[in-house]
């Protein structure tokens, strides 16, 4: 099929001083390379994004033909550069940019929770109403992508103190537990997923379960916010981070989201940080930190309900 | 990942331009190549995309420069410009991959008649010129011709159906 473009002329193709043959001509040739770029097997796209990234470390740079000469890039772009190789993602987070590289960078993040499975968060939920913080609750978060999540800890809510109180989905069913309530008695709670929001909201909780499920939310950002990467920073461990803004989210019912952060580290892409801050609608500032606490092996049963 | 995302892309553009797999693959490397080299000129409050076409679209132009005794048909820079508008539109089409993005190409096939999925099947996957088409079907060459330039028709009105109107989006003077 090498040079093969008879099928473009004759048959139906408008006659060669036809003003329309230019437009037809784009229209078949669209489809002809997305029919070409589709059949192209795994192996040979693979072979040619290698042969590309083994040579991006190449310091000769080339220059545009019809440009100037480039100058040589300044060090510290190829010192960056020949790191960001080695993680193949997130170069463009460098320069500060908006989409589609920060685009980029969430859609990794939210690829990745996906493949491994379990994730762990550390959740901390710090609330002020009228200037007036409360005090910082610190839970922790299980979860799997597709709706399926698993927090426990102690949860003040208003007059009332869960020491321990576990709630949870598995997908299609919410259900929250505390062992201890308020009477003494035991609290379980049970009913489907289209009803939890409500008992949430009902119990006074600040958690919302669109942020609950992680994943879901990280998928949906660059659909409902706008991304910008705003800077690269260093943690304890050492790891590059990118940080990249969220803002401009559409009102949406319940906890009401004003801004977000994604932090992700540089190197292997994974989601290390997603701050998150918005309003209750009555007055009532949230943020939710959740912070990674790595992959973990969890058991489909853990998101069931327990009884 | 850059590379992962807009490469489908480029390689798409290239393969509609030239239409020869092995210099569009040659030309799909040099373009990444020669984009990550001149980063400094790209404007980033602009789409990626576009930017990287247009780096292919020059290359392109040298290779046929260096190529000019080739059989190969080759488009006219008019005709280059349409193609882009296309492509521009495609990164405008619904789905966050360029695999989402051409998923609408998969449900255009189901609804193809028989004869016009069989002549692109032949074509594409088994990589047949319109002759052998025509000798293995049975039909004459101009019959093959017209089957694959309406099949490709119907497929991209499917697609169409989840790009944006071409004039908002053609970038230059539609």
């Amino acid at each position: 099929m090498q040079n093969d473009d008879t099928d473009l002329s004759g048959g139906d193709a408008p006659s060669p001083d036809d003003l329309a043959l230019r437009e037809w001509t784009a229209r078949q040739r669209f489809v002809d390379g997305v029919m070409r770029a589709v059949r192209t097997e795994n192996a040979t796209l693979e072979t040619t994004i290698r042969g590309i990234t083994s040579k991006l470390g190449d310091p000769r740079p080339i220059a545009l033909s019809w440009g100037r000469p480039q100058s040589k890039p300044h060090r510290m772009l190829l010192v960056l550069s020949a790191s960001l190789i080695v993680g193949m993602c997130f170069w463009p987070t460098v320069f500060g940019e908006p989409l589609p590289e920060a685009h980029a960078s969430v859609m990794r993040g939210a690829s990745l929770l996906r493949e491994e499975g379990e994730r762990c968060f550390a959740v901390s939920l710090q609330t002020s109403a009228h200037g007036h913080a409360k005090p910082m609750q610190d839970l922790e978060l299980t979860m799997r992508p597709g709706r399926r999540f698993v927090v426990h800890g102690a949860l003040q809510l208003g007059p009332i103190r869960f020491d321990e109180m576990r709630f949870g989905c598995d997908g299609n069913e919410f259900w929250f537990e505390a062992p201890q309530g308020p009477s003494g008695e035991p609290i379980r709670r049970a009913g489907p997923l289209e009803e939890a929001p409500s008992f949430l909201r009902g119990i006074g909780s600040v958690l919302d379960m669109g942020l609950l499920d992680v994943h879901a939310f990280v998928t949906q950002l660059p659909k409902t916010f706008a991304l910008k990467t705003t800077k690269r920073s260093q943690d304890a461990y050492g790891r590059c981070l990118v940080h990249i803004e969220a803002t401009g989210a559409p009102a949406r019912p319940g906890f009401c989201l004003k801004r977000a952060e994604v932090v992700c580290c540089e190197e292997s892409g994974t989601i290390v940080r997603l701050d998150v801050s918005g309003n209750d609608g009555l007055g009532t500032e949230h943020q939710l930190r959740f912070s990674d606490l790595g992959a973990r092996a969890a058991d489909e049963r853990l998101y069931r309900r327990p009884w | 990942m850059l590379v992962r995302e807009h490469i489908c892309s480029v390689r798409a553009f290239l393969l509609a331009s030239i239409r020869n797999a092995a210099p569009a693959e040659d030309l799909v490397q040099e373009t990444f190549l020669v984009a990550w080299s001149n980063l400094d000129r790209y404007d980033r409050t602009l789409p990626f995309g576009p930017w990287v076409r247009g780096i292919a679209s020059r290359l392109l132009w040298n290779y046929r420069r260096k190529q000019s005794r080739s059989k190969v048909t080759y488009l006219e820079a008019e005709d280059l410009q349409a193609l882009e508008g296309q492509f521009d539109r495609l990164d405008q089409a619904s789905g966050d991959t360029f695999e989402e993005r051409v998923n609408a190409l998969r449900t255009g096939l189901t609804r193809l008649t028989p004869l016009q999925r069989q002549v692109l099947d032949l074509h594409y996957e088994q990589d047949m010129s319109c002759a052998e088409i025509a000798t293995r079907l049975g039909l004459g060459t101009e019959a093959v011709k017209k089957h694959m330039q309406r099949g490709r028709a119907a497929l991209l009105r499917e697609m169409e159906s989840r790009m944006p109107s071409p004039p908002a989006l053609l970038r230059k003077g539609g």
